[in-house]
């Protein structure tokens, strides 16, 4: 494979911390490589001519599937269920970290 | 022949005459589980308790005549473990999940419940979905019953090992790419990818969101039918579910034969590289259809060589989205839960939570995901992939104006030895080389067994699965054709030697 990766290091860096996913130093190097593979594959898609094509995201043909905006209860174990989930909890509520240091 | 060996319709018969009671019949599988699953691993979670529990009310609802009509009741299946069953542990074989209790039911469990389905158990997958062998897996790999050294096929590959091994009676799984198909071709048996929309997705752990299928592993092509027509049908939870109506399924296979169906095979899917004995088994197989009365048709899908790049453009983006939530905050593995973490604030507890919850198949998946929707390179990569994803699906439109049907290989070997592609995901990738495309574009596509090879590197006659697909929401049809060719074959009734 060429040495010129097409995702460096740093790159793996940048859409890790995009992608809020902490990595160790073995897998950077490892996934610098593989992703590099992999997006060296998919480049085949420039050979299809797509200038008068319309993209299209799901294949159902259906727009607006819309319902009533109104809050549905939720009976009492299944609310006790989703509680019962959270890593950390305080009077049934979420408790999270602070925002910054 | 012991319980557990039967089908869905044979097992029906049984205990409306009362041969066996549901009980008796899911015992016959928890036993066959405690026998073989040391050696095969299809299941992350027994629930033996619950299935009995299940069992004596279907024998309740027995007892009142209702099995009459209703085929599923007090029929043990298993449960691929991408999809929230209530109560019971569901992890998507991801240590991310690996202590998640679901506080609801996926809706097709619903259905399934309602009409007394038994639940033996979860079982292994690809972590997320992301594999087609189930080494993936973040807790063990699945075996091939077939031959223990090699992969039942993935994602769906407990689903797949369970049936194959007569552990469980039919399997519910997911096909977003290959997962339910490749794996029934590996273990001699049928595997239904619905329509896009046929079967609610409510409750599945969200892979890739346009092209995720609930889909069904069965011994045969008349158990898939019965199954489907519980479980497709518009959902109001899930707002890509197709309001078509549900057809007869159970009855339309018997209705025709294949008199004057066009039957289109695809040039791109038979090259000169198509590995010979796959080759001579669809062959004969499509001779067989011929022979059935139908005309073979040779037909151009032009885009298929276009259709795994554009999937694994597309797969990644829709993953890197959907696998945002496993962030340890509502759910799942949390940083917050390690008391010697060093976790200072919330962007800590994200990055770690993930870093440590998530396997590499589903990091590179977000990576990749990530990169092609990030600034700078969305036009260049996804904006491409959903514009050859267009084209892809005017291939199948086009196809379809001229025949009923088309008729591909499934995979392109037989089933792998564990191990043999594991440290090179493309060459994984390459697995889909024939079942992205029907995937991409939306239509429905079956496995069924058509023949087996020995294969170079093993001693163990190894199945091969044909894949018929189908314009969408004609199920029916490609229920038929693979009936009336699973009559005239006998295939679909070898069973592994275990």
């Amino acid at each position: 494979m060429s040495e010129d990766k097409k995702i460096s290091i740093e790159e793996v860096e940048h859409i890790a911390n995009l992608a809020r996913i902490e990595l160790s130093d073995a897998e950077k190097k490892e996934f610098s490589s593989q992703l590099s593979d992999i997006l060296g594959y998919v480049e085949k898609l420039q050979e299809v001519d797509t200038d008068s094509v319309e993209p299209i995201s799901q294949v159902t043909g259906m727009v607006n599937v819309m319902r009533e905006d109104a809050a549905k209860d939720c009976d009492e174990k299944t609310r006790k269920g989703i509680i019962a989930n959270f890593p950390e909890e305080q009077n049934g509520y979420i408790k999270v970290k602070q925002i910054r240091n | 022949m012991t319980l557990n060996e039967l089908n869905i319709v044979e097992a029906n018969k049984g205990l409306r005459n009362k041969d066996f009671s549901s009980v008796e019949l899911t015992k016959a599988c928890l036993a066959r589980i405690e026998e073989t699953d040391e050696k095969i691993r299809s299941f992350i979670t027994v629930t033996a308790d619950l299935a009995l529990e299940q069992a004596k009310d279907a024998d309740e609802r027995i007892e009142k005549g209702e099995a009459e009509e209703n085929l599923l009741l007090g029929i043990p299946c298993s449960i691929k473990d991408i999809i929230l069953t209530k109560d019971v542990l569901t992890t998507a074989a991801s240590n991310i999940l690996k202590n998640y209790i679901p506080p609801y039911d996926a809706t097709l469990i619903k259905r399934l419940k309602k009409r007394g389905m038994v639940m033996v158990g979860k079982v292994n997958c690809d972590a997320f979905a992301h594999g087609a062998s189930t080494e993936n897996s973040d807790f063990f790999v699945s075996h091939n019953p077939w031959d223990l050294d090699r992969v039942p096929g993935g994602s769906s590959g407990g689903s797949a090992s369970s049936v194959s091994a007569d552990q469980c009676i039919y399997s519910i799984g997911t096909d977003t790419g290959a997962s339910i198909r490749q794996p029934a071709s590996f273990c001699n048996l049928v595997g239904l990818k619905p329509t896009y929309g046929r079967i609610s997705r409510y409750g599945l752990i969200s892979m890739t969101s346009s092209t995720d299928c609930p889909s069904i592993m069965t011994k045969n092509v008349g158990d898939a039918a019965v199954i489907l027509k519980e479980i497709a049908g518009k959902d109001e939870l899930d707002s890509t579910s197709s309001k078509e109506r549900v057809d007869d399924y159970d009855k339309a296979i018997n209705e025709k034969d294949l008199k004057g169906l066009k039957i289109g095979i695809p040039k791109e899917y038979f090259l000169k590289e198509l590995n010979p004995d796959i080759k001579r088994a669809l062959d004969e197989a499509i001779e067989k259809l011929a022979k059935l009365g139908a005309e073979i048709v040779q037909i151009s899908l032009p885009h298929t060589e276009y259709a795994v790049p554009t999937y694994y453009i597309i797969t990644p983006s829709e993953v890197s989205s959907n696998l945002a939530r496993f962030d340890g905050i509502r759910y799942g593995y949390s940083e917050t839960r390690d008391p010697q973490s060093d976790a200072r604030n919330l962007m800590e507890v994200y990055m770690k939570s993930r870093g440590k919850g998530f396997g590499k198949e589903a990091k590179r998946r977000i990576m990749l995901g990530t990169y092609a929707l990030s600034s700078g390179y969305y036009d260049a990569y996804y904006l491409k992939a959903q514009k050859v994803r267009a084209l892809i699906k005017k291939d199948f439109d086009q196809a379809f104006e001229s025949v009923d049907a088309i008729v591909t290989p499934t995979a392109p070997s037989v089933a792998f030895k564990i191990g043999e592609h594991s440290s090179n995901p493309l060459e994984l990738y390459m697995e889909d080389i024939f079942l992205s495309a029907p995937s991409l574009a939306g239509v429905p596509a079956m496995s069924i067994p058509c023949g087996f090879a020995k294969p170079k590197d093993g001693n163990v006659e190894m199945p091969i699965g044909m894949q018929i697909i189908g314009k969408p929401f004609e199920e029916k049809k490609i229920l038929n054709i693979a009936c009336n060719f699973e009559r005239s074959t006998s295939w679909h009734e070898r069973k592994p030697s275990m």
